[in-house]
């Protein structure tokens, strides 16, 4: 088992409060999606959550000890991460890329143990890329570089994982695949907390709604509970209208 | 070919042109004879020549090579840009400081070993403020500026130290030890340098894994479990110590920490751990070779191994910064 518990957590960086009084469990079995505008504190919880920002208040803890307290392979080997920037420094292969993933177990690209090296074939086929594994970076298009980073994230097989806005500028279709083995690693025992910005990819997809706004938690719940005009009207200042089609969310914004 | 057989093929290539360098000079010796001088027969006249002239010269084209090219590699994957090398962080330029603040004040002239050890005061002083930086800063693009301020502050103090040097012997030795050269050079030279090239070179060897992670960006590293600052300060420290060695060896010698690895990178699927030892055995093989042609053309005065270097860097520097492709996004 791992959890993550945030409780009363804070952040504050030059004179400004960027996370306020969160409170948020993660457990595996669980897709939670953290929705909010720009800015609402999202990728701040996400960092704090990792220990790579420090708490002003409050704490986050994974498995009761405090998330700051572990040393990052540790924690890496529990929580893995995929950023909202990806930026490539070089054109590496594609099968050394996710191997990169198995970094917290001491390992390099170059030099995977058996167990590693499996891990990274396992992340490869949960992705499709078997038939770009020796493709270099630089010549995938934007849908497979996000497949990419996504099979990095899975080769920690970690039980937990964070993903900022990990289908950001992509297609419907590449959205869906995308969420697809985040439900998959999530129906499989892991815990994901995804970052999104298209509510109805997030009502299809999670078992958890949490809206987030001006560094605070505003609350959450299953998404038929939870996405209301009146949640997206204090979250997004939108009106909106919603229509449920069995699991689909329908969504229509006035004006 | 693998990483393997490229490492073997570049430390071929160093050793043969460290042989070729023990032939060549003004006084014919066969390659029996350089051989036999190598390991102590022979003549004593050979067994000087080579033992106490050619080879040291040799050895510390190679030891500097080496030292700049993988103080370069594990640069530029640390600062995630194929343009970074041991100049972008002043660590040269203070290194070359100390040794003309050496010089400007007769202190060379007391002992041998206070040029080397002023330039190597200087690498670390300016490796001691880069690795504070280093520590407090969350961007390493303000690294680099740093670096940039720091480098043109100690090329002012150099211009003022030529600007008020007493009389035109002290000017022109600071202007030819500017120039950089490895002519001259003793085993004495090679021993001083050596502890600081090796705890340099050590220290960017174990900053290797990190190196690959920081492919991903300075995010994702952390997210896989990279210790960030712990391993910038690895990287800056290892880099200071080594860049140190080098410039007191041989003066500031520029371009080789860039192309070297530029060269190496594509043989080695991109990954920056990969590429320091290749990187640092090609720099070594590109300086030794370099220093062959500079002591074979036959001018009147002889060429400055440096100014060689430069000559044939620059352009490629060029080169490497116009065809850069925009980050893989």
């Amino acid at each position: 088992m791992a959890v993550l518990r945030a409780e009363g957590a804070g952040v504050r960086r030059g004179g400004r409060d960027l996370l306020r009084d969160a409170d948020l469990t993660l457990e595996p079995g669980e897709m939670v999606a953290l929705l909010g505008p720009n800015g609402a504190g999202k990728t701040t919880f996400l960092r704090a959550a990792l220990g790579l920002l420090p708490l002003s208040a409050g704490t986050i803890s994974l498995d009761g000890r405090e998330t700051g307290a572990f040393s990052p392979p540790e924690r890496a080997r529990r929580v893995a991460y995929l950023p909202q920037r990806r930026p490539l420094a070089w054109p590496n292969r594609v099968r050394d890329l996710v191997a990169l993933g198995r970094f917290a177990f001491g390992v390099t690209p170059d030099r995977l143990r058996p167990a590693d090296a499996a891990a990274v074939e396992r992340a490869l086929a949960a992705c499709g890329l078997e038939s770009l594994a020796e493709r270099t970076a630089d010549t995938l298009s934007g849908g497979e570089s996000a497949l990419v980073h996504c099979a990095r994230m899975f080769a920690a097989e970690a039980p937990l994982a964070l993903a900022d806005e990990p289908a950001a500028s992509l297609d419907p279709a590449h959205q869906r695949r995308i969420m697809r083995l985040l439900r998959r690693f999530v129906d499989r025992g892991g815990g994901a907390l995804v970052v999104l910005h298209e509510v109805a990819l997030a009502a299809r997809y999670a078992d958890r709604i949490v809206w987030m706004r001006g560094g605070r938690i505003l609350g959450g719940g299953p998404p038929k509970d939870a996405v209301t005009p009146e949640a997206l009207r204090a979250v997004y200042d939108v009106s909106a209208e919603i229509e449920w089609r069995g699991g689909a969310l329908l969504l229509t914004l006035d004006g | 070919m693998s990483g393997g057989r490229w490492n073997a093929l570049f430390a071929l290539g160093a050793l043969a042109a460290l042989f070729a360098a023990c032939l060549t000079g003004p006084s014919d010796l066969s390659a029996g004879q350089a051989l036999a001088a190598l390991f102590g027969g022979g003549e004593t006249a050979d067994r000087v020549i080579v033992g106490a002239v050619r080879l040291p010269r040799a050895l510390a084209a190679l030891l500097v090579g080496a030292a700049l090219g993988a103080s370069g590699a594990a640069l530029q994957g640390l600062l995630r840009n194929p343009l970074a090398e041991p100049g972008v962080l002043g660590v040269s330029a203070c290194a070359a400081l100390g040794a003309t603040f050496a010089l400007t004040f007769g202190l060379s002239a007391v002992s041998a070993f206070a040029l080397p050890l002023a330039a190597i005061a200087g690498a670390l002083a300016a490796t001691l403020l880069i690795a504070v930086a280093a520590a407090r800063l969350a961007s390493t693009v303000t690294l680099i500026l740093v670096g940039v301020g720091l480098s043109s502050f100690a090329a002012a103090v150099m211009a003022l130290f030529t600007n008020l040097a007493p009389n035109p012997f002290s000017l022109s030795d600071l202007v030819q030890w500017m120039l950089g050269s490895v002519a001259n050079r003793s085993a004495p030279d090679l021993l001083f340098a050596a502890p600081f090239l090796a705890v340099g070179l050590a220290l960017l060897f174990r900053a290797r894994r990190g190196l690959s992670a920081l492919t991903l960006g300075e995010e994702a590293a952390a997210g896989v479990g990279l210790d960030l600052r712990r391993h910038r300060l690895l990287v800056v420290v290892g880099a200071g110590f080594a860049t140190g060695a080098a410039v007191a060896l041989a003066g500031v010698i520029g371009f080789v920490g860039i192309v070297a690895p530029h060269l190496v990178r594509p043989l080695v699927g991109h990954d920056p751990a990969r590429s320091l030892l290749p990187a640092a055995l090609l720099a070594g093989l590109m300086l030794t070779v370099s220093d062959l042609l500079v002591r074979a053309v036959p001018t009147t005065t002889e060429l400055k191994l440096g100014v060689v270097a430069a000559l044939l860097g620059a352009p490629a520097f060029v080169r490497i910064a116009m065809r850069r492709r925009p980050e893989v996004a």
